[in-house]
């Protein structure tokens, strides 16, 4: 059952008299109990998306529909319910004068589910669910670690029963152990709560760890997008190849062959035409700068290059 | 040879929290030491304890820190003043915020030298042209009349390391210069680093959370885990090898290494804060080996497989506990 669908859609917010392009056609469809990753650099437009995806705003063009039915007009807000957000910085993203039990309570208030004494027994639940101990319920999150303040952040975001979480960088702000107990958590809920995720991050090595399927963004636009393994084990996309390359293995046979970095991504303001990546790209050629690649299948992915074929798995 | 950098049973303290406790550091010439630990391990403390950076309310003691055999610690702030910024030079985490946001980069950079008389005033700008050009920042006339609020975060780390190299530092301490960046910036900010440290037989500190960044650039790796070095070894070995438990749970809980795997290795607990240190190792409360006498004595760091472990039960080759009770 596909939960949550994103077709073509385009997110332009003004800025002086120009237009920044953040997102610029992206089309994804996401099953249930499974995680769509989107990777890219800061600035592709990975948060955009997944803010669109949220139904936190609204596209400019293009549509998201939610478990199959398209977010507009009245349904907006009830579709809302069924997408729930995990943030980055845990620290930010819990109010500090709230009580763990609060925060846990305040979707079901807002939404009138249920009497007082059952909310608070769901948000108990919850605590549990995630590994927190009942105690939690009357803390302050001032009195807990990153970690468990994702957990926290984690159970707020289930409360409402969402079909689909939208995660974005949640464990970027974490150190490595901590890391690896949230990235359990969040597989142990997919697996017993059938959740789908849409885990917005930079790090291959945990979206390798986390997802079936991977899109690969550039400047606003799909580069590269399909199942997880053919993209990340062999990609086709110049641009998947020097984000493998750039990142950092301790496994020396993961090291791709050194590509060497040139230039940074372009301003989403003044978008050159043709393809964006073609500044940077070492298979470049005056066709690329002219002529935008669309995306097209090869080899079990999407690909948006001119030369995917010549670019060896 | 002497040493370039040498610091014996460093500890910094801030009111009763004991954030470094202990460390010892020797760094040669042309060599690269990465200090790796998690947030809290007083990587950083320890390396601003060093460069005489830290607030007055950290109170730092050590037996020794010398660089290249002169005593550090009890230097005249006059005499301190010509060794930091021009012998050793430190780069710091978060380039627009290191930055002065008032002054084009081209007047910071070339701020270092007249300030350690590097360079007659007549050559500055010609060198600040050239510096810019060596860290890759592209068109170097133009950018460095630029603020660094119009400059992208590589370009602004790029900027602050020409700035940490204008004087020919023998040492540069690199406290995370790649964590607020994207990973095709960092790698290309990574080889600069590495490429300067070649050209210019630079000692290397670079100080790292991110094990792929210190198993691809460190030739020796320091291992800190709340305020104490757990480990140390030469780089290959250390990620085949850990002799630490802390290490290799580390190790273990990277993604990378669990392919296949549906839950990864976990450390259960936390880090210990202020008032919960324990009397014996400070790892044993989240160790999967921890036995009554690692509660009791805490571990001296000491020689085993050709490492230096605090451990009382240094792993082998199997990633076994050595001398274990049975």
């Amino acid at each position: 059952m596909t939960v949550l669908e994103a077709v073509d859609v385009v997110r332009h917010y003004p800025v002086g008299r120009k237009l920044l392009r953040a997102v610029e056609g992206v089309s994804f469809r996401l099953e249930a109990g499974r995680t769509l990753a989107v990777v890219g650099e800061s600035g592709c437009g990975k948060s955009t998306l997944a803010r669109m995806a949220a139904l936190m705003e609204p596209p400019t063009a293009g549509r998201v529909l939610i478990a199959g039915q398209p977010a507009e007009g009245p349904a907006w807000r009830t579709l809302q319910l069924q997408n729930q957000m995990v943030f980055q910085n845990p620290y930010a993203s819990l109010n500090p004068r709230r009580t763990i039990g609060e925060a846990l309570m305040e979707p079901l208030t807002i939404n009138r589910r249920g009497a007082r004494r059952e909310r608070a027994a769901a948000a108990r639940q919850m605590l549990d669910r995630v590994g927190l101990r009942p105690e939690a319920f009357d803390r302050y999150p001032h009195q807990f670690s990153g970690g468990q303040r994702q957990r926290v952040a984690i159970a707020r975001a289930l409360m409402l029963r969402p079909a689909v979480v939208t995660a974005d960088e949640p464990v970027s702000a974490l150190d490595v152990s901590v890391q690896a107990q949230v990235l359990n958590l969040m597989r142990d809920l997919q697996d017993e709560l059938g959740i789908a995720y849409l885990f917005i991050s930079h790090d291959i090595s945990v979206v390798r760890h986390m997802a079936q399927d991977v899109l690969v963004m550039y400047a606003g636009r799909p580069a590269e997008q399909g199942d997880a393994d053919a993209v990340l084990n062999r990609p086709r996309h110049p641009y998947t190849r020097l984000l493998l390359a750039s990142t950092p293995f301790v496994d020396p046979a993961r090291r791709v062959a050194a590509v060497a970095v040139r230039g940074e991504p372009p301003s989403p303001v003044d978008l050159l035409p043709g393809c964006a990546f073609a500044s940077r790209c070492p298979h470049a050629t005056d066709y690329c700068k002219n002529e935008r690649p669309t995306l097209r299948p090869i080899d079990e992915r999407l690909v948006a290059c001119h030369y995917a074929e010549q670019i060896a798995a | 040879m002497t040493a370039l950098l040498e610091v014996c049973n460093l500890s910094v303290a801030f009111g009763p929290f004991h954030a470094v406790e202990g460390v010892d550091l020797l760094v040669a010439p042309g060599e690269v030491l990465c200090v790796v630990g998690e947030s809290g391990s007083g990587k950083s403390v320890s390396m601003l304890a060093v460069m005489g950076l830290l607030p007055r309310t950290g109170r730092v003691a050590a037996d020794r820190v010398a660089f290249r055999g002169a005593d550090v610690l009890h230097a005249t702030p006059r005499n301190r003043r010509r060794l930091i910024g021009r012998e050793m030079a430190m780069v710091f985490q978060e380039p627009t915020t290191s930055l002065n946001p008032c002054y084009p980069i081209g007047w910071q950079i070339a701020e270092a030298m007249r300030a350690h008389h590097a360079a007659p005033r007549a050559e500055i700008r010609g060198r600040v042209v050239a510096l810019l050009g060596q860290v890759g920042v592209p068109a170097p006339e133009q950018r460095m009349r630029a603020f660094p609020h119009q400059l992208s975060g590589g370009l602004n780390q790029r900027a602050m390391i020409a700035m940490a190299i204008a004087c020919n530092p023998a040492l540069l301490i690199a406290d995370e210069p790649t964590t607020a960046l994207d990973v095709t910036v960092q790698k290309g900010v990574l080889d600069l680093l590495v490429g300067l440290q070649r050209e210019r037989g630079m000692g290397l500190v670079l100080i790292t959370h991110d094990m792929g960044v210190v198993a691809e650039t460190a030739q020796r790796v320091q291992v800190m885990y709340a305020g104490q070095v757990m480990e140390e070894q030469p780089a290959a070995p250390l990620f085949a090898h850990p002799r630490h438990p802390y290490t290799a749970a580390l190790l273990d809980a990277l993604p990378e290494r669990a392919e296949g795997k549906p839950r990864l290795p976990t450390i259960p607990g936390v880090v210990p804060g202020a008032g919960d240190r324990p009397a014996g190792c400070l790892f044993a409360p989240r160790c999967r080996f921890r036995t009554p006498h690692c509660d009791a004595e805490r571990p001296a760091l000491r020689k085993a497989f050709g490492a230096r472990v605090r451990c009382h039960y240094p792993l082998d080759d199997a990633g076994q506990p050595t001398g274990y009770p049975a």
